[in-house]
């Protein structure tokens, strides 16, 4: 994303758009790979609810937790997604795509969305493993 | 392909895949951290290394550390927010009895 956002700016507008197709594929290759691992979860009964796999307290919070920030995470990569690839589809028209302050502002939401998994994933995913 | 193109090339891509690279040493070291027991300090590292990849990406990738002086200070009221929010929060956990 951040190259496809310098390439728009110094004219470089097949190399853009091409980053900006990788950039929406790795987004969509996240999802599936979060739809599978949803999966699993549903599958091990970790859902928080009757039937909740680990009685052990504050696990059901942590779970909720768990499901509200991803679930919030996903819908906001699949608007990022839809933002990304309004880029090449619009921008075939190479003014468009090189001149449109769009392009830097899908950039913005695109890395904004990236800080928050960065801090979401220890979170969620490396406590309590040592 | 004429000098003055490559410069730009090379300009243009190398921020950010360096920034990119940094990212993933950071990434196999917050992991390979994790298994390694630290007691309360795993927490803190975890977050400190996660800190140390979002001033790469706000600085970086969103161009912060080339930005105007009033950009940076809009950017950092969020963190302000986040700040109010995250008081509130730990006000309310920090005074309930146990």
């Amino acid at each position: 994303m951040a190259l496809g956002v310098r390439a728009a700016r110094a004219g470089i507008a097949r190399f853009a758009r091409a980053c900006f197709y990788v950039t929406a594929a790795l987004g969509a290759v996240f999802l599936v790979l979060k739809g599978f691992e949803y999966r699993d979860d549903i599958a091990k009964h970790l859902v928080p609810g009757p039937g909740f796999a680990i009685a052990q307290r504050g696990a059901e919070i942590f779970w909720t937790l768990y499901w509200l920030m991803t679930l919030i995470h996903a819908v906001h990569v699949l608007i990022g997604i839809g933002a990304v690839l309004r880029l090449p589809i619009a921008g075939r028209d190479r003014d468009w795509l090189t001149r449109s302050p769009a392009v830097e502002v899908t950039g913005l939401y695109w890395h904004f969305v990236d800080a928050i998994w960065v801090i979401l994933f220890p979170l969620l995913y490396l406590g309590g493993r040592a | 392909m004429s000098p003055g193109v490559s410069t730009t090339t090379r300009a243009i891509v190398f921020a950010p895949m360096l920034s990119w690279l940094a990212l993933l040493v950071l990434l196999a070291l917050t992991i390979a951290l994790a298994y390694v027991p630290l007691g309360r300090l795993n927490l803190i590292v975890a977050l400190a290394i996660a800190s140390l990849k979002d001033a790469i990406v706000v600085l970086i990738f969103m161009e912060l550390i080339h930005a105007k002086a009033v950009h940076r200070l809009a950017a950092a009221i969020g963190i302000l927010w986040l700040v109010f929010l995250f008081l509130l929060m730990f006000s309310d956990y920090l005074s309930r009895p146990r």
